[in-house]
């Protein structure tokens, strides 16, 4: 019911971006559309979570499940609602043309539409269909300015990613292979994720293994995952700022749900989780170890940050292969991340905006000529590294009680990887926020005004450092405890 | 209906795919390039439609119909004229030259055949098309890997979809409609964006191949 609500202001929202002649009248447009479609989703959450007694038929998930479909309506409100001033001022200094902000305004509910229903289908075709669709849609958003960068960006992005869900398909047909030998070679009209799960017992377990890695393999691509993670610096550093915030802030969480529920469907197929952790443990400690290596002489402030997005969700992916408790963890990380990093490649918008260059050597003197930006992108900056109040300190104290438990030495790379990190990005932004110098000065500078960007800026780390004190205090307790009640 | 022609009809079909996949491994130019791929989908359109056929599937027809129409007919078309419009040359430009390629595709077959034997054990009569498929994915990636040409990357795409396609139908007898439908939906799409992203660099470059493309590395 939800779904098809969200699909058509989706469609109506693109449409009208495309129809309309001023820009005035799409972004008003564009905002609409995303007020209604975070409403609607946030409605289609606390009915499930009970919290909201009329029905919500079709749209079938899981705890995770729910918890992203929250992160998408918000983070995709802060996106639209940062990007209208944005696209404003590009439009206005004739870097792009009516056409293209029309086209940016058509995209993105079509893209956020996609991660609806790749969290909320239960039929993996379907889930296939959405994921597969989340790149198209966002695959012009990369190409966005059309200069060589971003059309290299561009194309790895699509041809990467396309390749690798194409593998995950692979892992799709064999769960449908799985069902279909289990029922005897009767015709298979549909596999759910919840039909796996309620069939586990009959599903041949070499099969579903095989599924398993292959959709590990393929949508790991999405995520991230190390070897396969070469499209994401480019298309994250090269995407229109807010752009950016939601592929790094939600699209990679919406794959990582995936490959978490076909996790949940082979451990109930082998009877064990240990096969499955092993994969998770193995990349995710990969996945956080190397980033560090481009991250610490990094000459670009957005891909630093798209490093350290491949950084959160190889910790992520590490958590999940910790148990129950891990993937409380894993969520309690993905919930931060997707306010944090959002928030701080918002804020690149404006640095990019008044500076005209995503090189660090360029930009200097930050807290001087913006200062308000720069004291939210530094508390932001602070709350990433995962300082208390953050919501990632839990996350990662948690994760590393259980993981120096149980695998000592792999943790203690992964910690060491953290602290790089946190060194790279002060040695990186401190000098960039804080230091002036003349050769690096603004190239368009006007005394900076209050706008959207810094009113989302505030939202979003209002919302972290809430989240990360209600896990302190009373209602946090009782929420991780029905998250793990869930689970 | 005879079914005792079903099983050998199938063999020769995705035989056939299978051989137009290691040739396409051995093309230098775009359009003799495209003819195969269209003549390997039209292979996969009549098996398709032999699975319609002989076991009474018979939305497996539309699928056939989407194949022809999409695969044999619409992207090759679309493919030649992006690439007329942008008038730049139409051989393509390797990391691995053809001779070799064609022999790393002979080793992938083998292997793409060995992978099915030893991972998938219940297979029966559907062994070959099986290994067809697994070894055109493999075929697929290979030329993904080795062309710096953006038509050879994108044909290779379209190898690697055609393998799995064809996987679909030799393990569940094709996927439900629906989802054949998106599915196919989001390749064409995919090779639309693909081809425009193309048009685009021609546009910036005058060339078409990646070594314009490298400037993003760390």
């Amino acid at each position: 019911m939800y779904i098809i609500l969200l699909a058509f202001a989706a469609a109506i929202t693109a449409l009208a971006c495309i129809l309309l002649r001023s820009y005035r009248a799409v972004s008003m447009a564009a905002m609409a559309g995303a007020v209604v479609t975070f409403v609607l989703a946030l409605a289609a959450v606390a009915a499930w979570f009970g919290y909201f007694p009329v029905g919500y038929a079709g749209l079938k998930f899981d705890g995770f499940g729910a918890v992203i479909l929250a992160l998408i309506a918000t983070v995709q409100l802060f996106a639209v609602a940062a990007g209208i001033p944005y696209i404003k001022d590009e439009l206005e200094e004739g870097t792009i043309t009516l056409m293209q902000a029309r086209l940016y305004g058509a995209l993105i509910p079509l893209f956020v539409i996609s991660m609806a229903i790749a969290v909320s289908a239960n039929s993996l075709g379907l889930m296939w269909i959405a994921i597969e669709a989340t790149t198209l849609a966002t695959t012009m958003l990369v190409a966005f300015y059309t200069k060589g960068g971003s059309l290299e960006a561009a194309w790895k992005y699509i041809l990467v990613c396309s390749a690798g869900i194409a593998i995950g398909l692979i892992g799709v047909m064999l769960f449908y292979y799985a069902v279909y030998l289990a029922g005897n070679g009767a015709d298979v009209t549909s596999v759910t994720w919840s039909g796996l799960l309620a069939a586990a017992k009959t599903l041949p377990p070499a099969v579903v293994k095989l599924a398993f890695v292959f959709i590990f393999i393929g949508f790991g691509t999405k995520v991230g995952i190390v070897p396969m993670h070469t499209w994401l610096p480019d298309a994250h550093g090269r995407t229109p700022s807010p752009v950016s915030g939601m592929l790094s802030g939600v699209l990679l969480s919406v794959a990582l749900l995936i490959i978490y529920r076909a996790k949940v469907v082979v451990d109930a197929v082998l009877g064990s989780p240990a096969w499955s952790n092993n994969f998770f443990i193995f990349f995710g400690a990969l996945s956080v170890a190397t980033p560090v290596c481009f991250m610490i002489k990094q000459k670009n402030y957005k891909r630093l940050l798209a490093y350290s997005s491949i950084e959160h969700m190889g910790l992520a992916v590490f958590s999940l292969g910790f148990g129950p408790a891990g993937v409380v963890f894993a969520m309690i990380e993905v919930i931060g991340h997707a306010f944090l990093k959002s928030a701080l490649f918002f804020g690149t918008g404006n640095i990019l905006l008044a500076y005209k260059s995503t090189k660090f050597e360029k930009v200097s003197g930050v807290a001087r000529h913006l200062p308000r930006l720069a004291v939210l992108f530094t508390v932001a900056l602070v709350m990433l590294l995962a300082v208390p109040p953050s919501p990632l300190f839990f996350s990662e104290l948690g994760v590393f009680s259980l993981g120096f438990a149980a695998h000592p030495y792999v943790s203690a790379v992964v910690l060491l990887a953290l602290v790089l990190a946190a060194g790279s990005f002060f040695m990186n932004f401190m000098p960039m926020l804080f230091v002036s110098h003349e050769h690096a000065a603004p190239e368009h500078y006007t005394k900076e005004h209050w706008n959207a960007v810094h009113t989302v800026m505030v939202a979003a780390l209002v919302l972290a450092v809430g989240f990360g004190l209600a896990l302190l205090v009373g209602p946090g307790q009782d929420m991780i405890s029905r998250i793990i009640s869930i689970i | 209906m005879n079914s005792q022609l079903y099983r050998p009809i199938l063999d020769v079909l995705s035989g056939l795919m299978l051989v137009s996949g290691v040739l396409m491994l051995g093309r230098v130019r775009v359009r003799s390039l495209l003819r195969l791929f269209a003549a390997q989908s039209f292979a996969l359109m009549l098996i398709a439609a032999a699975g319609a056929y002989f076991e009474g599937r018979w939305h497996l027809l539309i699928t056939a119909a989407l194949v022809f129409a999409i695969k044999v007919v619409f992207l090759p078309i679309f493919m030649v004229t992006v690439m007329a419009r942008g008038r730049v040359g139409e051989r393509l430009s390797f990391t691995m030259r053809p001779p070799l390629s064609m022999f790393t595709a002979l080793v992938m077959v083998v292997l793409g055949f060995y992978l099915t034997t030893s991972l998938i054990p219940t297979l029966g009569d559907n062994f070959f098309i099986a290994a067809v498929s697994i070894s055109l994915a493999l075929l697929g990636l290979l030329m993904l890997m080795t062309r710096k040409g953006l038509y050879g990357q994108i044909v290779g795409f379209l190898i690697l979809e055609n393998g799995i396609f064809t996987l679909g139908l030799a393990l569940t007898g094709g996927m439900p409609l629906i989802v054949e439908v998106g599915v196919f939906f989001d390749v064409t799409i995919g090779a639309i964006l693909m081809a425009l992203l193309t048009y685009q660099v021609h546009g910036e470059s005058r060339r078409a191949d990646t070594e314009y493309l490298e400037t993003l590395i760390d």
